[in-house]
């Protein structure tokens, strides 16, 4: 059973035109189930739960990247499968699993090509590509065996569990089990298709634990939630059951 | 060897990368590729290949399949195939290794150990069996 969330932007009368064909199509192609809009007085926390309390088995995400990166969180709690169907401006995540925007990723949905793919858990919340500490000074210790700290200048410190960027020299892959911790120059924002030609270190890990010299650093995941230091990071293996297209980057 | 066989500098096949701007304390285990360019302090030990660039400094004993110091060395060095010190290598620890270069220029105060480099287990695959033994 298919259960549609559609993020609140969609409200809007400019994205009116591009929802109605979304509804049409899924009416089409026979994958019909209850949709909600997501609103100030409607949780997408609340409204997921709810499903799957009534049987949802797959939770179809109608936004961008924000709303996507917020119900992945969400998703990775119960045995339910992720859909996606990307309208917005910052689309990223769908690029990266290989699904079109707008209508046309009804069809991949409908074809339900399937990946369980591993997440990376900061504290007690799921991220999909990264957990981001802007040039600081930290220190992390890693799989319990050694501690990794900065030499000099600050540098900004990631633990990556997807890197998007096909051909880049340390891409890291969702369905390999262990996480990456990058240090390098600071990137000019949250991207997940940032250059690789900023890293300077990199250590394949299972655990880690951050600390900050500043606990009032903002740690991120995926570019959007915060996490507060000190931030205990885990590899979720295998958490997140997604469909995805067959331009995915994994 | 495939990590050694390409250009300096390159980290095709490359899974560690210990960089310069960063220090490393405790026992580092890896299964991968490791580049150390940075400080380790601890021991190292891998099952593939090792580089231990020129600007390295590493207080630790080193185990790995091959190796190739560039750099400073505080700590015995195990290489399981073949261990190379490049002309600015500083060693100060005994070596054990089944194949030995040195650069001219090296430096290694320590004991040299050769050991017989172990072949390779032949694994016989169930398929191959059963064709050996069906007459």
């Amino acid at each position: 059973m298919y259960y549609y969330l559609f993020d609140s932007p969609l409200a809007d009368k400019r994205y009116s035109a591009i929802v109605n064909r979304i509804e049409f199509r899924i009416i089409e192609l026979g994958i019909n189930g209850r949709m909600d809009r997501l609103s100030i007085l409607k949780n997408m926390q609340e409204l997921i739960d709810s499903a799957v309390k009534h049987g949802a088995e797959t939770i179809v995400i109608v936004g961008d990247d924000a709303a996507i990166a917020r119900a992945v969180s969400i998703v990775a709690n119960y045995k339910v499968t992720l859909g996606i169907i990307p309208v917005g401006e910052h689309l990223e995540i769908p690029k990266a699993l290989g699904i079109p925007e707008g209508e046309a990723a009804c069809d991949v949905l409908s074809k339900r090509v399937i990946r369980t793919i591993d997440l990376g858990k900061a504290n007690d919340q799921y991220f999909l590509f990264s957990l981001d500490v802007p040039a600081q000074q930290v220190s992390v210790e890693c799989d319990g065996h050694y501690r990794i700290s900065l030499l000099g200048v600050p540098r900004a410190f990631s633990i990556r569990n997807f890197s998007t960027e096909q051909h880049e020299r340390h891409a890291s892959d969702p369905e390999d089990g262990i996480l990456e911790a990058i240090i390098g120059e600071e990137p000019s924002g949250w991207n997940p298709f940032r250059k690789a030609q900023t890293v300077e270190s990199v250590f394949p890990l299972h655990t880690a634990k951050i600390v900050c010299n500043d606990a009032s650093i903002p740690v991120t995941l995926d570019g959007g939630s915060v996490v507060k230091t000190p931030v205990t990071v885990e590899v979720a293996p295998k958490k997140l059951r997604v469909v995805v297209g067959k331009d995915r980057h994994f | 060897m495939a990590m050694f066989n390409r250009e300096e500098g390159e980290a095709h096949g490359v899974e560690t990368i210990i960089g310069p701007s960063v220090k490393v304390e405790g026992n580092f285990v890896g299964s991968g590729n490791v580049v150390v360019d940075g400080v380790v302090n601890g021991s190292i030990k891998t099952t593939k290949d090792l580089r231990i660039g020129d600007r390295a400094k590493v207080k630790a004993d080193v185990d790995a399949a091959n190796i190739i110091v560039a750099g400073e060395v505080h700590g015995n060095v195990k290489a399981g195939g073949r261990l190379e010190l490049s002309a600015s290598a500083k060693v100060f620890g005994n070596v054990e290794t089944s194949s030995l270069t040195v650069a001219q220029g090296a430096i290694l105060n320590g004991k040299c150990m050769m050991v017989k480099q172990e072949p390779a287990p032949v694994v016989v695959e169930k398929n191959d069996m059963k064709k050996r033994t069906t007459p």
